[in-house]
């Protein structure tokens, strides 16, 4: 794979990434994870050797330039003609996980990688009345600068926030490149007292979580990790709360992969490993080879009990891990059939700040189960309760309780 | 008549365009293109403009750099079978043109092209029907011409077509739709059909025919009443709706129906022609183009045949470009009434591009306007008395639109007999 450091190897579903991309990624709830080989760069053409230009050009230079000729309106911007032009060419591919993103697209997906971005750190929440209305998180340039939990977005750098204004476009406005001099004015209406403020707030880097822990309220000997996405801070959040929880002295683990839509596979097979200590992780064909990665030595004690949670949600790297602990018997897997998504993406930047995923491998669980259409079967099959019960996580403590050592 | 034409520039000097190559083109009038007839010659684009490879492009796609860069990864990195380029092309020249939001601008891929160049050229075997596509997409006829094999299957007007020999025409284009019920001549085609009246489905076999359509047909009615129905702006349009006029007029009708209904177009000097036939001197239609800066009008002449009699002009939704510009010229003028249904709307004008791997490329390049400049495209001409379709349908020998026609002569031009002494 060396030859891809260019570009970010990722695994992650469809639908899911557009909802980041329109705008859940930017109220800070992150879905998708990832990891990345090397590191991003500004562009990748540069290796690859190029056709001769004249006859690569042929047929779309002709229906171009008869366009510019004959057509009777304004022809759209050449970056729209292109944009088009791109996705119709990756559309005769028939593969819904090669696609293209424009670059806020690709800016959004790079924070949701890198699991952090630069901004004031506020969830930004659209209300009932159709206003927008802020929650700083905690820690934030936000919160420092006065911002209060349910304070109402007026506008910003002095641009009223109309009604209708995509969420988007509100959050991209909140964000920007953290350095010197960088920031954003916001006319906010105090929720307390109904004041406008104007606050100045510096940018920042604000990192989103993908992993939280905590012990059960249920059963304080059973310790609950749950990770949103890979992203690149994945392994390292994922070790904390390993720390933390075996320092309380849990005798048991959920690890709850619900709605864990995937992300970066090095993470995905790091995550794997933190938790194995021999055994294969995944098996992974690429066009012209197949690489098996392996658990190195130093897991979790394999006597700790572990149940994985799972549902329609969990999809891509998430299945990874999932299934990399059911084949090597480590954890029972419990919830819904997993959504089957099992190729690999490499994500390229490309030179106008836009970026391409292309599939660009195919992974298999180490019983060599082939994940793509089916999902993973889970132990234990249960129906999702309509009340808003977590029977899943019920059933987990149900199964662990007999087997935590007194 | 007066000949139209001599009045303003010729068609092909207007097209005689920069760069377009050696070769003489052949008038690139795109008139109808989306009514396309599947049952013979289909008037409605005419055209071609001369092979690809005349044409000097100045400009390339410069900006394009991004295209390729997704191009050369995706041949170096996708895991599964890469499509060929040409299919990758054919997307990309798609994708392109419906970011344009003109249905008419359209690409049409080499086998299917060539069915479009048969349909111009006129030799196939169709069902004798024009074609349409409702609002959902659905292929449905939009005229079974008289005794000729669809009719004679017992298709009517609104029926919608599910499959051909099998195979579903859903989400099809209509071009791919047309292609999959022409075929040989002799042979068959197997439909399935669905009638929204009567919410039947049924299957029928459809004999593809070398399609006579006739270009005009025109009878005296009762009570001295001259009908005449032009189907088609073809090259004999003018003439042989010119001959069959004379001939009715020799029993001196009280008045005129016109009837342009499922009429799709055809060529635009016939167009004008027709119109000059009922209108003296002044603007028929005016027309605006990329290329050109000033608008071209379009006008009649005095001294045609029939200039003056009292003149119905019965138009519905499949009445298109050129049956609009005639009825809106008509209508603009104060010439006529028009009874029946608005019209399609297809005002725009398609250049009809070879290009250099046998598929083609239509783009609009062109719109026209009715003498009081109301654009054609989009909404239509309406009438001005509507007949709506009745609700509980009629019969096959009934037809409400032309008994409005003759109501309306009644009621405005009525008869004079033998008694009253005049």
């Amino acid at each position: 794979m060396g030859s891809r450091g260019s570009g970010w190897v990722t695994l992650w579903v469809l639908p899911i990434l557009k909802g980041v991309a329109i705008g859940i990624t930017l109220l800070g709830a992150f879905v998708a994870g990832f990891f990345f080989r090397g590191s991003l760069l500004p562009a990748a053409s540069g290796g690859l050797a190029l056709a001769d230009p004249p006859e690569r050009y042929a047929l779309l230079q002709e229906v171009q330039g008869l366009l510019e000729r004959y057509y009777l309106r304004e022809l759209p911007e050449q970056r729209t003609l292109e944009y088009a032009a791109i996705r119709g060419a990756l559309s005769a591919l028939n593969d819904p996980y090669t696609l293209f993103n424009d670059p806020p697209v690709t800016r959004n997906e790079s924070d949701a990688l890198a699991g952090q971005y630069g901004g004031i750190g506020v969830d930004v929440q659209y209300a009932a009345d159709g206003s927008y209305v802020l929650y700083p998180y905690p820690g934030s340039p936000a919160l420092a600068a006065g911002v209060e939990e349910g304070d109402t977005l007026l506008a910003i750098n002095g641009q009223p926030v109309a009604p209708g204004t995509r969420l988007d476009e509100i959050v991209r406005a909140l964000r920007g490149e953290v350095k010197e001099g960088n920031g954003v004015d916001i006319r906010v209406r105090k929720r307390e007292t109904g004041a406008e403020v104007t606050y100045t707030i510096p940018f920042a880097v604000i990192t989103v979580p993908s992993v939280i822990w905590r012990t059960l309220i249920e059963d304080s000997r059973i310790g609950y990790v749950q990770i949103k996405s890979f992203t690149s801070r994945t392994p390292e959040e994922l070790r904390q709360a390993f720390d933390e929880l075996l320092a309380l002295q849990v005798k048991a683990l959920v690890l709850d992969l619900r709605n864990n839509a995937g992300g970066l596979l090095k993470e995905a097979i790091d995550t794997a490993d933190e938790i194995l200590s021999d055994g294969v992780i995944v098996i992974e064909k690429t066009r012209e080879a197949e690489r098996t990665y392996t658990a190195n030595e130093g897991g979790l004690d394999a006597a700790l009990p572990m149940i994985v949670l799972v549902n329609q949600g969990t999809a891509s790297a998430a299945e990874l891990v999932a299934g990399a602990l059911q084949d090597n018997d480590r954890a029972m897997v419990i919830g819904q059939r997993t959504f089957g998504k099992g190729s690999v993406q490499l994500i390229f930047p490309l030179s106008d700040g836009s970026s391409v995923h292309i599939t660009s491998a195919e992974w298999l669980t180490p019983d060599r189960t082939p994940l793509n259409r089916q999902g993973l079967e889970p132990d234990i099959s249960m129906i999702p309760a309509e009340d808003g019960r977590d029977v899943e996580l019920d059933e987990a403590v149900r199964q662990l309780q007999p087997r935590i050592a007194e | 008549m007066n000949d139209a034409r001599s009045s303003k520039p010729s068609d092909t000097e207007v097209l005689e365009l920069p760069r377009l190559g050696s070769r003489r083109e052949i008038i690139a009038i795109v008139l109808a293109l989306v009514v396309v007839g599947i049952g013979g010659f289909f008037a409605g684009f005419v055209t071609a403009t001369s092979s690809v490879a005349g044409v000097t492009i100045q400009r390339g796609p410069e900006g394009f750099e991004v295209f390729w860069e997704v191009w050369d990864y995706v041949e170096s990195e996708f895991y599964y079978d890469v499509p060929d380029s040409v299919e990758r092309t054919y997307g990309a020249i798609r994708g392109m043109l419906e970011t344009l939001g003109d249905v008419h601008t359209a690409f049409v891929q080499p086998s299917i092209a060539e069915v479009e160049r048969e349909n111009i050229e006129g030799v196939f075997g169709g069902i004798g029907a024009y074609v349409n596509l409702n609002e959902y997409g659905q292929l449905y006829i939009a005229y079974p011409f008289p005794d000729q094999p669809a009719s004679r299957a017992g298709l009517q007007v609104g029926d919608i077509v599910l499959s051909a020999d099998g195979q579903s025409l859903e989400n099809l284009t209509l071009a791919e739709g047309t292609a999959l019920i022409r075929g040989p001549l002799g042979t068959k085609v197997h439909l399935q059909i669905f009638r929204p009246q009567t919410g039947e489905i049924f299957e029928v076999d459809v004999e593809r025919a070398e399609i006579q359509i006739p270009t005009v047909r025109a009878e005296m009615l009762e009570d001295g009443i001259a009908y005449a129905a032009l189907f088609r702006f073809n090259g004999v349009a003018t003439r042989q709706l010119e001959a069959e006029l004379s001939r009715l007029f020799a029993r001196n009708p009280r008045a005129l129906i016109l009837d342009l209904r499922g009429n799709p177009g055809g060529l635009l000097d016939e167009a004008i022609s027709v119109s000059d036939l009922f209108l003296p001197q002044g603007v028929v239609a005016i027309q605006r183009t990329t290329l050109l800066k000033e608008p071209r009008v379009y006008y009649s002449d005095t001294g045609d045949i029939a200039e003056d009699i009292p003149l119905v002009v019965l138009i519905d939704r499949g009445s298109a470009s050129a049956s609009e510009i005639v009825a809106g010229a008509i209508r603009d003028r104060e010439r006529g009434v028009l009874i029946g249904l608005p019209t399609f709307g297809k005002g725009s004008v398609q250049l009809v591009h070879d290009l250099s791997d046998g598929s083609q490329l239509r783009i609009t390049y062109g719109a026209w306007y009715t003498p009081d400049e109301i654009a054609l495209n989009g909404t239509g001409i309406s009438p001005d008395i509507e007949v709506e379709l009745p609700a509980e349908g009629f019969g096959p020998a009934d037809d409400p639109w032309l008994a409005a026609a003759i109501e309306y002569i009644d009621a405005t031009y009525p008869m004079v007999t033998e008694s009253n002494g005049s």
